[in-house]
């Protein structure tokens, strides 16, 4: 059972709730412990550094529009590619996900708030100031991180103080993750509602109850593996350096041990928000809600068996390149289950098309596009001939953005009027789904023919040969760009005002947030709703 | 919020951080154990077994 009927719901007296006694102006979300205003804060956080990233892109494509060098210096370009990357990752795509759980889990399963109410504060609370050390660096001497995001040594044992700012930053954004997580879990195991049992909870809930494990497991292998990059780049030891008996390609293992299953860390949330979506446009449950909970556990256990698959051209043996080929296509088989069974919902489902919906069917052509793409990188032989080519770069921007930042798109237009009280523009968001879905393509299809041409990905000039796919490319990564303001304007306009939204602005909406009024009281669930 | 509430919130809170403690401790202490690899097989498992017992314990519920 994956919802809950409003009317198996008891005790949802809110009358006694709308004491919202806070502070008022900047010290109200300074100090804030209430979860949604913590919610706000991850999400407004997410956005500028999206729009952060996002500025990176396009210089990125502004320097790629044409052959030779227009913009930037080979060293300041790959400063660009690196942050671009870090920021994305660990600046705008993890704290949005962390922004809809904060706003969203509480609600959902009848919590008064987060478990650790001021450990959440903190938690969002260190991200800017982690946030100014990455984009600070780029302004030190030597300038920034150029090893990209993966930070492989041996240049980043090698580089300038830009790179201790980005161990600090990963560090710091790396405690708050770990803070978030344990938040997380401890909301969903102990505070639930009377009555919701694990497998009546949200999608959303249990998507984000396995990142949030995912993210206890990896974020410490993170934190170790830069914290040993910095003690070799400081204090004489020599982890990952040749010459003094050390591995680089050991940081390799680290780094990917950590880096693929933060693929799916990012991923997870949207698929829980995707499976909120479908089935309430399409005025159905969600079909075969244990087989979408077993497959998110499959998947998250799986991820942890694949990362070689990242290194097939370090030299692995041919029986590890085997197992971890034929491990990563089992993926395939979790994650087909779940397109499967949202494609199953929406089969002979009333299906009406606002923007969350299109979103969420944006989501899934483009993700199973990204998805198929991982397949063919998994066959050891064609990733050989395509690593580090523009079809990886391809490939990972399907996932990433039509998958992760469609999602987040939808999930916002979805809980836009139970969050503010007003429904968002409908025309506006409408327009903002079709510019980013033809701009998106227009930007990324063309690079899988320039991976498949062979044009390495990370270098700031090319060969005549690339020429027009890459002014394809990047017209289409300022149109998609430019399109984000259509995001702005509408989530704007929303906040200001506009139709007031009901309680249940979605009829087939079945959660526990649409049984409270729109927008929920300051406090919410003091008494807890008795699930039947 | 109930006592007995905060206290389970925090014994779970405790276990939890904990337990990345020993992720973060382990990745770099194994290291002079043994070899890299070694140490990596040791993590690696000690990683998987976290994931399988914490996902699979409420799987079962």
């Amino acid at each position: 059972m994956s919802s809950v009927p409003h009317n198996d719901v008891a005790g949802t007296d809110h009358a006694h709730d709308d004491h919202a006694h806070h502070p008022t102006g900047i010290m109200r979300w300074i100090t804030t412990t209430n979860h949604k205003d913590i919610g706000t804060l991850y999400l407004w956080f997410s956005f500028t550094m999206f729009i952060v990233g996002g500025i990176m892109a396009m210089l990125i494509r502004a320097e790629l529009f044409e052959p030779g060098l227009q913009i930037f210096e080979p060293e300041r370009f790959n400063q660009m590619t690196s942050l671009h990357g870090l920021i994305m990752v660990f600046g705008a795509l993890m704290p949005g996900a962390v922004g809809f759980a904060n706003w969203m889990i509480p609600l959902q399963i009848g919590a008064p708030d987060m478990a650790f109410a001021r450990m959440n504060n903190w938690s969002f609370w260190l991200l800017p100031f982690a946030a100014t050390l990455l984009v600070g660096s780029l302004f030190v001497p030597g300038g920034a991180v150029e090893a990209g995001w993966t930070l492989y040594p041996p240049l980043t044992v090698q580089q300038g103080m830009g790179m201790d700012f980005a161990i600090f930053a990963i560090h710091i954004m790396g405690a708050s993750s770990i803070m978030g997580s344990i938040n997380i879990i401890t909301t969903i195991l102990n505070l639930r509602a009377p009555g919701m049992t694990l497998m009546k909870m949200p999608l959303f809930c249990w998507a984000w109850l396995i990142t949030a494990y995912l993210l206890i497991a990896v974020m410490p292998v993170l934190a170790g593996a830069v914290t040993m990059l910095l003690t070799d780049r400081h204090f004489g030891t020599t982890f990952f350096d040749a010459a003094g008996g050390g591995d680089p390609v050991l940081f390799q293992h680290v780094f990917w041990f950590f880096g693929h299953p933060e693929v799916y860390i990012i991923i997870l949330p949207a698929f829980g928000i995707i499976s909120e979506i479908i089935p309430t446009f399409s005025r159905k449950p969600l079909f075969g809600y244990a087989s979408m909970v077993y497959a998110l556990s499959a998947i998250a256990i799986l991820s942890f068996i694949v990362w070689a698959h990242h290194m097939f051209t370090t030299g692995l043996p041919t029986a590890g390149i085997l197992f971890y080929m034929y491990a990563t296509m089992l993926i395939a088989v979790p994650t087909g289950v779940k397109v499967f069974n949202w494609l199953a919902t929406m089969w002979r489902g009333s299906i009406t098309l606002e923007a969350p919906m299109l979103f969420a069917i944006g989501f899934l052509f483009l993700f199973t596009m990204g998805g198929f793409t991982g397949l063919v990188l998994s066959i050891m032989p064609i990733d050989i001939q395509f690593q580090d080519t523009y079809y990886v770069v391809a490939h990972f921007h399907y996932v990433m953005v039509a998958g992760t930042l469609f999602a987040f798109f939808g999930g916002a237009y979805y809980w836009l009027p139970k969050w503010t009280g007003h429904m968002y523009d409908e025309k506006i968001a409408k327009l903002h789904f079709w510019l980013s879905f033809i701009f998106f393509n227009v930007a990324f299809f063309p690079m899988h023919f320039l991976g498949l041409a062979g044009m390495p990905r990370r270098i700031p000039d090319y060969a005549q040969q690339f020429a027009d796919w890459n002014m394809v490319s990047s017209i289409g990564a300022f149109g998609f760009g430019l399109s984000q303001i259509l995001l702005f304007i509408a989530v704007v306009k929303c906040i200001r005002g506009g139709e007031k939204a009901p309680a249940k602005p979605w009829e087939g909406g079945t959660t526990l947030e649409w049984t409270l009024p729109s927008p929920p009281p300051y406090h919410t669930f003091e008494t807890p709703p008795v699930v039947k | 919020m109930q006592a007995d509430k905060r206290s389970a919130n925090l014994k779970t809170g405790a276990i939890l951080a904990t337990i990345a403690l020993v992720f973060f401790a382990g990745v770099i202490v194994t290291h002079y154990f043994s070899s890299g690899t070694a140490a990596l097989t040791v993590i690696g498992t000690a990683v998987l077994l976290f994931l399988i017992v914490a996902i699979g314990r409420h799987l079962r519920k």
